[in-house]
């Protein structure tokens, strides 16, 4: 049939002209503190110091240890909840997403209380054990593990949403071409899988990049923390641009050695009438299936909550009050955040899926940069820019929207992207070929089919919204204060029964919005039925 | 390149002139690498036409830029003499009135066999034109279906009842049999030949497949190296593939040199009269290729020294068909020539291997300069 003809067309001029500007609006952030840095003599000066080079050695350590941790523990989890018969798959598929809506500060927060030397652990374990201290769990190993058991459901939705649009009959070719069960996963599902892992990979690496309540609250001075102490301790705008700058640096190399693998590994668009997995049977496997799930479950959701709760009931009277009203605030902007963030992803995903091309890459770089910044780094730019250029703007909520969205484009462009992939253009030549106009062939057939996808990046970018911290700060207007900024403020203040009622509040409608969006059995049954 | 239709009376319903399509190889175009060199195409109102040609050849291209999926580099597309591709127009693939038929169906997989047929024909008289044409293609009963619910031979005609359903001014049909069975192939591709005549549609089928052009098509086009190299009815191109690529693309034939005065040549097995050109221009003059079809040539027993003027070539093998038996037989040059015989010859027991054996054409056959 010739040369798939995708590759030999040019994408529209009206994506070409979307995929512009939403690199544009990615790439505001970005110029704004390059000229700042730069210009300010900033990088100039941090580069010349000692101690940025065990901050940056510092970060990328914990990044790559990240990355690595939440593929280990994505993909299993992925496979149990998906392709097996593991008893309370149901339930089990929706929770195991949920530790994506514990924000780091809490978690942070919490283990540190809990699991500290001197913590919750220690005091309940001394009177019979005699331990007065527990092993240290400030610096790189409490970041390491927050970090992780936060950031596994990226590489867990993703595998799930590939997964989900994986034709079974290859997995039986491999089969009956003699292959094992364990040649089988490592030479057809994972191949296949590799996209999933990447962009999921992607995530958690630089999620750690740009993470700032963990690190800070278990002391592991990685560039965020170092560029907040800079802000805050000094006031020293131009040696944080500096160091934002190089954090920025490390962003692109994390970028530039994904883009690499991909490119050589993203799927060709596959079958399009994908029938529906059989589900393997564990046997007496289901045991180990389902201590690693509660492994994962038990220090990501139920210590958090545990310990906010103990600290609720030794809380003062009053210490809820005003919580439903910035429950309101937060739906509304996540809400609003979420919705501009995905129809910005869609045209993003189809240059790259549609249109491999070295433009493309470029964009889905750039379109990536905004989620390696800080979102304390976002925020100061876009002040700045308001300020100087679009005072109108300022201390508006169109203007935290548009943070969120540059922030988190990547939430949503992975699984649109993922589910996009083993589409067929031809779908979308068959609806022209049958008279539908561009509204009618995207709403009818293109909308529908990426329904999963959009459906995976609508949640994700607004439960990362409902958590986010530093730029809300930075950008919300005066009054309009959100959960996680009550929470923080009343950490900051040592309110603890009012940071720990603000906490639950913000993970009972995290993981009320996750079970209702990703019910198991709607979106993520397999997308193509 | 050859103008077969040129004489037509009727306007084609389908009309392609110098159509010329070069592709992006690191997003330039590549001027060695012509997909389309100028290719003619011309489909008569109700016909069949059937473009054939190996993979990679062009045809998938040719029928995207019909479609008007894909543009032209240059060249001109009319439909019902209405010009749809050319200087300065391009009507879109949406208001075209092209029917498709991809090779892997691309049914919408989340809308049933008859929302699929309905999406081209909108509102609600559209509903009962869709249903009308899943009746046509005798799948009323699984119009709730959803496409992965159907058999791949359904699947094929909820995409060909799909692409009906419009009434469109031509249908195309991309590989429409390749994902099918063998043997449910030979019945499917019979089914939608008749249907396509029954309701006068004007179709193109893309196939690499000769027996499958030649079978279902009123004419066949040659389509190699982006170039129209033949076109005419099958029996035509059976007869006089047009150049030396097509007749080595078609197969089942033999190549001798010879030496042409312009009416018959001289080669191994004796002299043979000339086939005109299908061009219309002098046959060749001086060295040729004599093309020799497998089932155009007579195997004579040579039985009887007296009988002058057959050369004469050793039998090395006679393979048992069934209907007919595959004779090889060794040139005193020490070429190989191949041919068919009835099968009959077997009850006379003579063709045997080491039998000498003459060797003639049954017609005037074509010949390429060599």
């Amino acid at each position: 049939m010739g040369i798939p003809a995708h590759r030999t067309r040019w994408p529209s001029r009206r994506l070409r002209a979307a995929g512009i500007v939403v690199a544009e609006m990615c790439l505001l952030p970005l110029v704004y503190l390059a000229g700042r840095a730069v210009a300010g003599g900033g990088l100039f000066d941090v580069l010349l110091r000692e101690r940025s080079f065990g901050i940056a050695g510092r970060t990328l350590l914990l990044t790559a240890a990240v990355a690595l941790g939440s593929a280990g523990l994505g993909l299993p989890l992925a496979w149990l909840t998906a392709r097996t018969d593991l008893p309370g798959r149901r339930i089990l598929t929706g929770l195991l997403a949920l530790p994506l809506a514990v924000p780091s500060y809490v978690a942070a927060f919490t283990v540190a209380t809990a699991l500290g030397p001197r913590g919750l652990l220690q005091r309940a374990l001394e009177p019979f054990t005699g331990w007065e201290r527990l092993p240290e769990i400030y610096g790189f190993p409490g970041a390491f593990l927050v970090l992780v058991l936060l950031n596994y459901p990226y590489v867990y939705l993703a595998a799930r949403a590939r997964f989900a649009v994986m034709d079974a009959s290859l997995e039986d070719a491999a089969r009956v071409l003699g292959a094992g069960r364990w040649r089988r996963f490592r030479r057809v599902t994972l191949p296949l899988l590799s996209t999933a892992l990447l962009s999921g990979g992607l995530l958690a690496a630089l999620y750690t990049l740009s993470d700032f309540g963990a690190v800070s609250l278990l002391r592991y001075e990685t560039f965020t923390w170092a560029i907040y102490n800079q802000v805050r301790g000094s006031l020293d705008r131009h040696t944080a641009a500096g160091l934002a700058l190089l954090l920025v640096f490390a962003t692109l190399l994390v970028l530039a050695a994904a883009s690499r693998f991909e490119g050589a590994s993203r799927p060709a668009p596959g079958a399009v009438q994908a029938r529906p997995p059989r589900l393997h049977r564990l046997g007496g496997w289901k045991w180990a299936g389902l201590a690693l799930a509660s492994g994962v479950l038990l220090p990501a959701l139920v210590l958090p909550v545990g310990v906010c709760l103990y600290w609720l009931i030794q809380a003062p009277a009053g210490a809820g009050t005003g919580l439903f009203a910035a429950l309101g605030r937060t739906g509304l902007v996540s809400l609003l955040a979420a919705v501009a963030t995905t129809a910005l992803a869609i045209p993003v995903a189809f240059l790259t899926v549609r249109f491999p091309s070295k433009r493309s890459s470029a964009l889905r770089a750039i379109s990536h940069i905004g989620f390696g910044l800080p979102g304390l780094v976002v925020g100061l730019s876009l002040v700045f820019f308001a300020v100087n250029v679009a005072p109108f703007l300022y201390q508006t909520l169109a203007l935290l929207v548009f943070a969120y969205a540059v922030h988190m484009l990547p939430q949503a462009i992975a699984p649109v992207e993922a589910t996009l992939g083993p589409l067929s253009p031809r779908l979308d030549d068959a609806a022209r070929s049958l008279g539908a106009r561009w509204l009618r062939r995207h709403w009818r057939i293109t909308l529908p089919l990426l329904g999963p996808g959009l459906a995976s990046g609508l949640a994700l970018v607004f439960l990362t919204s409902v958590k986010e911290l530093p730029a809300t700060l930075m950008l919300a207007p005066t009054g309009y204060s959100t959960l996680a900024t009550t929470v923080w403020s009343a950490a900051e203040n040592v309110e603890l029964g009012r940071a720990a009622a603000a906490s639950l509040v913000l993970l009972l409608f995290c993981a009320a919005t996750l079970l209702v969006v990703l019910r198991p059995g709607r979106s993520l049954r397999p997308a193509v039925r | 390149m050859s103008g077969a239709a040129a004489g037509a009376v009727r306007e084609a319903a389908l009309c392609c002139r110098a159509i010329e399509k070069r592709f992006l190889s690191n997003g330039r175009l590549d001027p060695d690498r012509p997909v389309l060199a100028g290719v003619d195409l011309d489909v008569p109102p109700g016909s069949l036409t059937a473009v054939l040609g190996p993979s990679g050849g062009g045809k998938t291209t040719l029928l995207r830029i019909v479609a008007g999926l894909e543009t032209a580099d240059a060249g001109e597309v009319r439909l019902l003499g209405e010009t749809v591709t050319g200087k300065g127009v391009f009507v879109p693939a949406e208001s075209r009135r092209v029917g498709l038929v991809f090779q892997e169906y691309a049914l919408f997989p989340h809308l049933s066999a008859l929302d699929n047929v309905a999406f081209g024909v909108p509102g609600p008289a559209g509903l009962t034109r869709a249903w009308g044409a899943l009746q046509m293609v005798g799948l009323s009963e699984v119009a709730r279906h959803r496409p992965h619910e159907l058999s791949g031979g359904e699947q094929q005609r909820v995409a060909l009842a799909r692409a009906l359903a419009p009434e469109p001014a031509v249908v195309l049909l991309d590989e429409p049999f390749s994902n099918l069975d063998a043997p449910r192939r030979a019945g499917v591709r019979e089914e939608v030949a008749q249907l396509l005549r029954r309701l006068d549609a004007t179709a193109v089928l893309v196939t690499h497949d000769r027996k499958e052009a030649f079978l279902l098509a009123d004419q066949v086009v040659l389509l190699l190296d982006g170039k129209v190299v033949r076109s005419g009815r099958p029996e035509q191109l059976a007869r006089d593939p047009g150049s030396r690529a097509g007749a080595e693309f078609l197969g089942e034939t033999n190549f001798l040199p010879g030496e042409s005065d312009g009416k018959s040549a001289l080669c191994e097995i004796g002299r043979v009269e000339i086939l005109p050109p299908a061009s219309g221009g002098e046959p060749p003059r001086g060295p040729v290729e004599v093309l020799l079809p497998l089932d155009g040539l007579l195997v004579e027993p040579f039985l009887d020294e007296d009988r002058t003027g057959s050369p004469v070539a050793v039998l090395t093998r006679a393979a048992f068909h069934g209907a007919f038996q595959l004779i090889e037989a060794r040139l005193p040059s020490g070429r190989s020539i191949a041919a068919r015989s009835p099968a009959r010859e077997i009850w006379q027991g003579l063709l045997r291997p080491g039998q000498r054996v003459g060797l003639r054409p049954a017609g005037p056959v074509p010949v390429f300069p060599a």
